[in-house]
């Protein structure tokens, strides 16, 4: 068994050689984060209300629409590809993006869209399922699809189906510090930024072999500007990230989405 | 009587020993001359000769043997003892600690390469007998993989053994050493398809090292130190019965890729990759019916490093790994002759593996004490009837701790690491493999040109509980001496991998893969008897592959997988005095089929596999080339991908499994040696270049953090090595 070889070394050294789009970098059209009101419901079923976060900085302003699919996982996590097809209950809809909106002078939109769709996450999705299933939860997931530039762009979110009792919420505070000082604009060349908080919560979880222990949530950021440079584009909450700074700063955007592992997601921006 | 008193009186003795110039290997049967007496001496056994009475005064010491340089001295030969004249050979082998012997090939499917072959062998990286049993028929190109892929089958399939004895790993990090320094090598044995019933447990084929018998006549020693590694051995006689072997190699080649990331400041490496193993050997003829030899091989590889920006399409995975591999082998095996028509093996494997793995506090670590036993008793019944009846058991015990997300592979296409369901468990396992077999020779009479093999093998596997019975027949037709026509039909079998029937990540009803192996092929020898000449082999082979694990979303794997591996092999061999060239070539057409899927190329599919090696000696010279061309793998093209907003990642949609190759992989390697000799020792500088035109063979792909843009990854660039090895 070698699970290390020459290929891992050889796209380690490549890593920062490539021509590749950063993925920190805002520019086209991009969602960066689908945010639920409620990341868990109990086995119950309930409504969520999801609005996506996106930047389309050279998009001009404009409004597109796509459909949305909602099902029960069909085990994304254990390999399965991102459909509904498979699955007869699936609810349809549709869901609008408008950019106009915002930064009028750019029309450089980075933002929380104002359309919400409303999910019915049905009562029945917990059935037949595992102890272990239904206590770490099963996801019902919703799947957006747009055409945006002649290109099919999908995206999803999960929302968590569980009988554990209490429930995941959003990360509830949390703000981005300069060098350890709150701030507005644009970062001072070579600057260490993080973003503050020690909001984790802990949770149960049941292992495999039946176990139950207690975790405490992993925080990470994704970090996106719209000009310059970070240096890593995910961090840990509270990890210095440093930002070195770019030729256009005049609409300079910073974005901080602070995701807490459970499907809590908490977006800043600055 | 005054004269004769006075001719007695100027008289005087001249003796001393005959040995080869660098080796020290006594020359006997040598006729000495010494002129103008017109005396003659025979050197005996031990190189020694010995003038009784000579006439006192100079002398023209002449010596002329076939294949050294003639030797021609005037001397004042009054009364010398324990001279030692040294004879230069005219052509010295690259090492001359090899081991030069006829490999007892038992099985017709078997093709092996002794140390006086590997160790010459061009792109074998220093006469490494892994790197060099590369060069044979059905061994496919795999970059720098350590993983060695027979005849089109998958790396899990073949199997690794020491002295018949499984051990996890053959190679060392990257692919280029073996585990065993070559020097302590006697041969290394391919079995690809058809082979007997000695063994199993790999439906692909086998790759095993023998280790060598240490020397008895004196102390003997080499030590070597090139680019990448250095390292010595020391054998010889430590009583009458018994000699011993030690040897040890070192590795810095993580230094020189610290080198490289010490200015990236995208990640660093704290330790090195490093690698080094241990060999020692201890021979003892215990008494005129018993024989021991016990072997002792460790070895352990380690990279630590740290990844301070995750990759493009998993930022997440960004922090420290972590890989060690280690393992240990104590092998005794005694030999027992109990008459001249039957003779006894018994062997024990004694040892322990060990891997850690850990990437971002993600982490698999896999502690396993193991126990290998061998037993085999042959008996020739009479000239038309030979058996050969043996066990060949297996018993561990494993700690495995686990925390990690499990996985789901097809198409060489995963999902991001992030996205895994995360497992955490420690978990112990006992397990068992109990193995038998019966081989026979029969011949319808003493004379006849036809031998038939019907042989039985049984294996249970208690990590699945399954027995599993496997008949396996050969045929020979000796059609002339130089002629060898060869066919066999078997089934091979071997248990599931321990993550496939693992409660927490597999499939507790995994049954056991095997295959049906159909060959045959001949081998024609053209050298009537000479050294030079040409030797060809061929070989052609169908292998169908059933109850393949495959992965499954629902159950974690099942057992619905199929394939074939349809395949020919040449191989033609030419010697002439100073230079030989080897042509060899392999046809392959592997297929596997996955329901949902279809019927598709397989990842370890290369249609063309040519390999062209030559070597030309002259005089303390050696230069050897090899170059290969093999049709590039196939790859899984990435059509899409799916963005998943809780984890932050994208998860790659894919094409048509295997549906795209990689270019083909193209490789010229050169190696050049210079030997100095001196009385007592030989120094050998040598330059190794692999890869020498720098060509960029893709073997793996990198894609953007959404999958819309991608870049090939080439393998091994240019890669020279300078050495300097000393022998004694």
């Amino acid at each position: 068994m070698k699970l290390v070889n020459f290929f891992f070394l050889l796209v380690i050294l490549s890593c920062s050689k490539d021509k590749f789009r950063k993925v920190e970098q805002l520019k086209d059209f991009r969602v960066l984060a689908i945010i639920a009101d409620t990341p868990e419901v109990s086995s119950a079923g309930g409504t969520v209300h999801l609005q996506l976060y996106v930047s389309d900085v050279n998009g001009g302003g404009r409004t597109i629409t796509g459909t949305t699919v909602s099902c029960i996982d069909p085990g994304i996590g254990s390999g399965a590809p991102v459909t509904c097809d498979y699955d007869s209950t699936k609810q349809s809809s549709t869901y609008t993006i408008n950019t106009s909106v915002g930064d009028p002078s750019t029309h450089s939109f980075t933002g929380l869209n104002t359309a919400i769709l409303n999910v019915n996450v049905p009562a029945f999705v917990l059935t037949s399922r595992s102890s272990r299933e239904s206590f770490n939860g099963v996801a019902y997931i919703t799947i957006f699809e747009f055409n945006v530039d002649g290109k099919i762009q999908k995206f999803f979110k999960r929302i968590n189906v569980t009988n554990r009792g209490t429930l995941n919420s959003n990360p509830a505070t949390a703000s981005v510090l300069l060098n350890g000082h709150a701030y507005t604009g644009v970062p001072v060349q070579n600057s260490k930024i993080y973003l503050s908080t020690n909001d984790e919560e802990s949770y149960d979880y049941e292992e495999v072999d039946g176990s139950r222990s207690s975790r405490s949530e992993k925080y990470d950021v994704a970090w996106f500007a719209t000009s310059g440079e970070l240096n890593k584009p995910k961090s840990e909450a509270n990890e210095d990230v440093e930002f070195i700074k770019g030729p256009d700063a005049s609409a300079f955007v910073l974005v901080s989405v602070l995701r807490d592992d459970r499907g809590g997601v908490l977006v800043l921006r600055e | 009587m005054l004269i004769l008193l006075s001719l007695l009186l100027s008289l005087t003795a001249f003796s001393g020993s005959l040995l080869e110039r660098g080796t020290r290997t006594p020359i006997k049967d040598a006729n000495i001359f010494l002129l103008p007496m017109k005396l003659k001496s025979v050197t005996d056994e031990k190189g020694q000769f010995n003038f009784s009475e000579i006439p006192t005064g100079d002398c023209d010491v002449i010596i002329n043997v076939t294949g050294y340089a003639k030797f021609e001295q005037k001397m004042n030969c009054d009364s010398i003892k324990d001279r030692t004249i040294y004879l230069e050979k005219k052509f010295y082998k690259n090492f001359e600690t090899t081991v030069k012997g006829k490999v007892n090939k038992r099985d017709d499917q078997m093709q092996s390469l002794t140390q006086e072959e590997f160790i010459t062998a061009p792109g074998s990286f220093g006469g490494d007998p892994v790197r060099a049993a590369q060069n044979l028929p059905g061994i496919a190109q795999n970059g720098a993989s350590a993983q060695i892929i027979v005849q089109g089958a998958a790396p899990q399939d073949t199997g690794y053994l020491i002295n018949g004895h499984r051990v996890p790993i053959i190679f060392h990090f990257g692919g280029l050493s073996s585990v065993i320094i070559p020097q302590a090598v006697e041969r290394v044995d391919l079995l690809p398809s058809g082979y007997g019933p000695e063994y199993s447990k790999a439906i692909g084929g086998i790759i095993g090292l023998t280790t060598k018998d240490p020397k008895k006549d004196r102390i003997h020693g080499m030590a070597f130190v090139d680019l990448l590694n250095t390292g010595g051995l020391i054998e010889g006689p430590i009583d009458e019965k018994s000699s011993f072997l030690v040897a040890g190699r070192y590795s810095y080649i993580g230094q020189v890729l610290k080198a490289v990331a010490d200015k990236n400041a995208d990640f660093e490496l704290t330790a090195a990759p490093t690698y080094y193993d241990f060999t020692s050997i201890y021979n003892r003829q215990i008494n005129e019916q018993n024989k021991l030899k016990a072997t002792f091989v460790a070895s352990r590889d380690e990279l630590k490093l740290i990844a301070n920006k995750g990759f493009d399409n998993d930022p997440g995975l960004k922090g420290s790994f972590y890989n060690r591999t280690e393992f240990f082998r104590f092998i005794p095996q005694v030999t027992t002759d109990l008459g001249p028509q039957t003779k006894m093996d018994n062997s024990l494997g004694i040892g322990r593996d060990a891997i850690l793995v850990n990437v971002a506090g993600r982490y698999l670590e896999v502690n396993s004490n193991i126990i290998t036993q061998r037993s085999e008793i042959a008996h020739e019944w009479s000239k038309t009837y030979k058996t050969y009846l043996g066990l060949d058991n297996q018993f561990d015990q494993t700690n495995v701790r686990i925390n990690l997300p499990n996985s789901y592979n097809v198409g060489g296409v995963g999902n991001p690491f992030s996205v895994g369901d995360n497992r955490r468990f420690d978990t112990s396992v006992t397990a068992y493999d109990l193995g038998a077999y019966l081989r026979q020779e029969v011949k319808p009479s003493a004379d006849s040109r036809w031998t038939y093999l019907p042989n039985f093998r049984v294996d249970h596997f208690s990590i699945n509980s399954t027995t599993m019975l496997q008949p396996r027949f050969q045929l020979r037709y000796q059609l002339e001496p130089s002629l060898l026509l060869r066919g066999s039909w078997g089934l091979y079998a071997q248990p599931p991998q321990p993550a496939e029937v693992s409660r927490e990540y597999g499939n507790r009803n995994i049954r056991s893969p095997y295959a049906v192996h159909y060959t045959t092929g001949f081998t024609k020898d053209f050298r009537n008897g000479s050294t030079n000449g040409l030797e060809f082999t061929n070989n052609y082979f169908f292998k169908e592959l059933k109850d393949v694990v495959i992965p499954d979303i629902r159950k974690n794997y099942n057992n619905n997988g199929t394939g074939s591996i349809l395949g020919g092999e040449i191989q033609a061999k030419y010697r002439q005095d100073d230079w030989s060239g080897q042509l060899v070539y392999t046809y392959l057409d592997s297929k596997r089929r996955i329901p949902g899927y279809g019927t598709r190329s397989s990842e370890y599919d290369q249609t063309h596999n040519l390999n062209l090696i030559g070597t030309l000696n002259k005089e303390r010279w050696t230069f050897s080339g090899r170059f290969r061309f093999v049709t590039g793998n196939p790859y899984t093209p990435i059509i899409g991908a799916t963005f998943d907003s809780d984890n932050d990642v994208y998860i790659p949609q894919r094409g048509s499994i295997y549906s795209q190759r990689f270019d083909a992989f193209r490789q010229f390697d050169i190696r050049i040696d210079r030997k100095v000799i001196y009385d007592q020792w030989i120094l050998t500088y040598y330059l190794d270049v692999q890869n020498l035109f720098n060509t960029k063979n893709s073997q793996n792909i990198q894609y953007s953090y959404d999958y819309t843009q991608n870049k090939k990854i080439s393998g091994l660039p240019i890669l020279p090595t300078v050495g300097v090895k000393g022998e004694f």
